[in-house]
């Protein structure tokens, strides 16, 4: 069952657009002046309920769930940057949401999941800088992992998985470029903050060519296991070009959304019992080595 | 009735003496000796009166029709036998000037608040006087504040209506109808009435004739009424031409005022027998099994769900771009804003064609108005007003997409028009309608219809201002509306048009015709011609409201197998 199936959403589903639509008009208007812990808090407990609904939803048990969430948020990565002690929770919460939504355009292949994937995309952009990057990667292979349809199909279904993101970065340039208003949470890393309009116009028109992917994916068997871990894969290009352009790496960052990417893998898992109790090591693993992982550049250091 | 019944009512029929009545017409004088009610429902007519005893003309004798004939008629009767089509002429005939004024005014007499007779009312004219000196006074002593009064108001109903227009997509999209696959007998099948207005539509005749005869259908269920204006000589020797069978019936309309497609359709509907009823346009061509698609759902759902709106499209949509414009327009209404409409259960518009009433229903709430031009859009107000529902009905009538930007302005001129004059309608008492629809559906008959209207007439306006500010520079933009309010204007107008692009390329996704997707970047360009349409049709209401411009049909040069 996914967040749309429930009963209780459903019966408020015609109010979910207002909400989103005055929730983003909020931010619009006063995200300058809410305090910054307050957002973090907000998008912690937000990816909280996320992950937990994921899960459940999923077919976990309620305790699976609970005990995976929590475990997922004492990874080093979430932890250190739920409670701001360095990192960001962004970028876990517009991987999660494009790698949730991705498997489930996938699996479903209706109107209702290119939406709701268009809207991650493009939140994505918002929320973290390498947001868009992880757009321009993840877009090829939503694309093609639909099996039938002719190239014009699949064009098409491009320009309209590409049109939310695409319009959304150029919305956050022309704002800050003619507006003098950053509307991305993070206005000072953002790549598009240093980049004119135009050029990111190509950046977005020369992830076309990355569409030779799509001659892979008819041989793939297990989709929305796949997108996650490819989403993890574009990640660590994104941090690698990041990295490569002169940035420094966010090891924080970088491992709360790992974590969160290992959650919607999870949820893509048939959670039979033996399946539940072996998630919960791996998470349990993951916890530990995460906090390796993190202290490991500082004893390099 | 079933196979038994038929056939003893068959057996009655053969034992009656029958008549012809195109050689002996019935005796003028006897045409009040009963109502036109108990004619139409028993399907009679007084014919002549033989050794002083009253001979009528029934299109199904029988012992017990014999009672009730003649406890309508006040007098020992006799009966015979004449084809129903015959009947009903002989009838029309009998009762041409009560048919004509019963299919103008018939909703007039009965709900004059209702009915477009009047495009705006005397309390309304004087609201908006008051509102419009208010606007302009308040201009002229304070403009700045009068403005950005303006421009909120402009920014929050636009941000509204694109929000609502992504619920109903939304919703919309996780509609899945499932409809009940039993397939029904041909006996369990009710008779069908098919009303097909014509006009000037000589051309299309024969493939409109090919249309019907293919629906999925028992033909001798099929009450099929052409409607003809008695003036469209050249439609009705096109239809003299074809030798129709007898369930195929012509009924001709009476010169008169207003010549609107409502004021026909009424006109026909007093001869509707079906107990379900649909309206199909000339051009229309409906996949074959939608009527018993139809008679399924209606059985399945319950007695209030009165009306099925079955989606539209078109079958040459990639003759040229408006054509495939439109087709992006259609498949967003059809296949996504309607049935959003259905899942929130609010007052949904009709489409023009394609709709199955129940009959009586239809009847009951006087048929359509026939001085509206978008009846359709006004009959599914009415209905949510009297507690029924519209739901939408998973098959497809494809239809000709106008090809011509001419054709097309006309065409959407008086659809714009028609949505004023139902706004205006259901306006004149709002909180009438605020008791009839309850809050959710007033809100969606502002936001759906009033929000249709101000969309189009506000948007170049708004993307002039817009671009005027920007070419004098944003400090400019802000410093006149207050950053705020500059800032809530920008989301609204550029994220509420971007959303209006998405939702257009959205559109085709449901059908799989992807292909039509990235026409949609091109949307506001199709906007632009919504706009020149809306402005057209605010003169149209003001010169002549009644008016029905006609869409030609039959000029397309692709064919319904390229749907």
């Amino acid at each position: 069952m996914t967040l749309v199936e429930f009963p209780s959403f459903r019966r408020a589903q015609g109010a979910l657009p207002f909400f989103i639509g005055m929730l983003s008009l909020f931010l619009v208007v006063l995200y300058p002046l809410l305090p910054d812990a307050l957002l973090r808090i907000f998008a912690s407990l937000l990816l909280a309920a996320l992950f937990f609904q994921s899960l459940f939803g999923g077919g976990y048990s309620a305790f699976h769930a609970g005990a995976i969430t929590s475990l997922s948020f004492a990874q080093a990565g979430l932890f250190v940057s739920t409670t701001g002690g360095a990192g960001s929770i962004w970028l876990a919460l517009a991987s999660f949401c494009i790698a949730m939504t991705a498997a489930d355009f996938v699996r479903h292949h209706d109107a209702r999941r290119v939406m709701a994937l268009g809207a991650a995309l493009s939140f994505a952009q918002g929320l973290d800088p390498l947001g868009g990057l992880l757009a321009l990667f993840l877009l090829p292979l939503c694309v093609g992992l639909p099996r039938s349809g002719e190239t014009r199909d699949k064009a098409g279904l491009f320009a309209l998985l590409l049109f939310m993101p695409m319009v959304t970065a150029i919305v956050l340039a022309y704002t800050r470029q003619n507006l003098g208003a950053d509307l991305s949470l993070h206005p000072n890393t953002s790549p598009s903050a240093a980049m004119p309009l135009t050029l990111l116009l190509c950046l977005c028109f020369a992830s076309a060519p990355t569409l030779w992917l799509t001659t892979l994916v008819p041989r793939l068997k297990h989709p929305a296991g796949l997108i996650t871990v490819y989403t993890a894969l574009a990640l660590l290009l994104a941090v690698t070009l990041k990295v490569l352009t002169g940035t420094p790496p966010d090891f924080a960052s970088l491992l709360g959304a790992g974590a969160a990417i290992s959650v919607a893998a999870l949820c893509s898992w048939k959670p039979s019992a033996r399946n539940q109790s072996l998630a919960l090591a791996a998470v349990t693993l993951a916890t530990l080595v995460s906090w390796l992982l993190f202290n490991l550049p500082f004893a390099v250091i | 009735m079933g196979p038994s019944g038929a056939a003893s009512s068959a057996r009655s029929a053969r034992s009656f003496r029958r008549v012809d009545l195109a050689r002996h017409p019935p005796d003028p004088a006897l045409a009040h000796v009963a109502d036109l009610k108990s004619c139409l429902a028993d399907g009679f007519v007084p014919w002549r009166r033989e050794y002083g005893r009253l001979v009528i003309a029934c299109a199904q004798p029988s012992l017990a029709r014999h009672a009730k004939i003649r406890a309508a008629c006040r007098e020992p009767v006799t009966l015979a036998a004449a084809p129903a089509n015959a009947v009903f002429d002989a009838v029309e005939a009998q009762h041409r000037a009560r048919l004509t004024h019963d299919a103008i005014y018939s909703l007039a007499d009965a709900e004059p608040e209702l009915c477009a007779n009047r495009t705006i009312t005397r309390a309304q004219s004087v609201v908006f006087g008051i509102l419009a000196i208010i606007a302009l006074g308040a201009t002229v002593v304070w403009p700045q504040i009068m403005l950005q009064i303006l421009a909120g108001c402009l920014a929050a109903s636009y941000l509204a209506n694109i929000l609502f227009r992504t619920a109903l997509v939304w919703c919309g999209a996780g509609e899945t109808e499932t409809p009940p696959h039993l397939r029904l007998a041909d006996t369990d099948l009710p008779l069908y009435t098919i009303l097909v207005p014509l006009y000037r539509e000589a051309a299309v005749l024969p493939r409109l004739v090919q249309a019907l005869r293919a629906l999925d259908y028992p033909q001798d269920k099929l009450d099929i009424k052409l409607v003809i204006e008695a003036d469209d000589a050249e439609t009705r020797a096109a239809l003299a031409r074809l030798n129709l069978d007898a369930s195929f019936h012509a009924v001709i309309v009476p010169p008169s005022n207003p010549r609107t497609k409502p004021k026909a359709c009424n006109y026909a509907l007093r001869f509707a027998r079906g107990e379900f009823t649909v309206i199909f346009d000339a051009e229309d061509r409906p996949e074959p099994d939608q009527l018993r698609k139809a008679v399924a759902r209606f059985r399945a759902e319950p007695e209030n769900v009165s009306c099925l709106q079955a989606r539209l499209n078109f079958y040459n949509r990639n003759e040229n771009w408006l054509t495939r414009l439109f087709a992006l327009d259609y498949a967003l209404w059809f296949d996504f804003l309607l049935p959003g409409l259905d899942a929130l259960a609010v007052p949904m518009p009709l489409g023009g064609t394609s709709n199955h009433f129940r009959t009586s229903v239809l009847h009951a709430i006087h048929g359509w108005d026939s001085f509206n031009v978008t009846e359709d859009a006004d009959l599914g107000i009415r209905l949510a007003r009297l507690g029924q529902r519209a739901a939408t009905l998973d098959s497809t009538t494809y239809e000709e997409a106008t090809n011509s930007t001419h054709n097309w302005l006309k065409q959407r001129s008086r659809w714009i028009k028609g949505y004023m004059q139902t706004w205006l309608v259901h306006m004149r008492h709002p909180l009438a309608l605020w008791r009839h629809a309850g809050a959710r559906g007033f809100f969606a008959f502002q936001l759906f219809i009033g929000g249709s209207i101000l969309s189009s007439l506000a948007n170049p306006l708004m993307w002039a201002v817009f671009l005027a500010f920007h070419a004098a520079g944003i400090t400019l933009f802000s410093g006149v509306l207050g950053d705020v309010l500059a800032r809530i204007s920008l989301f609204s107008l550029i994220v509420g048009n971007c959303l209006f692009i998405y939702l257009a390329m959205l559109g085709p996704f449901r059908r799989g015709w992807l292909e039509l997707t990235p026409y949609g970047l091109t949307a506001p360009l199709y906007w632009l011609l919504i706009s020149a349409a809306a402005y057209r049709a605010a003169w149209e209401l003001i010169r002549r409201p009644f008016h029905w411009e006609k869409t030609s049909h039959g000029v397309s040069r692709f064919e319904v197998a390229e749907a």
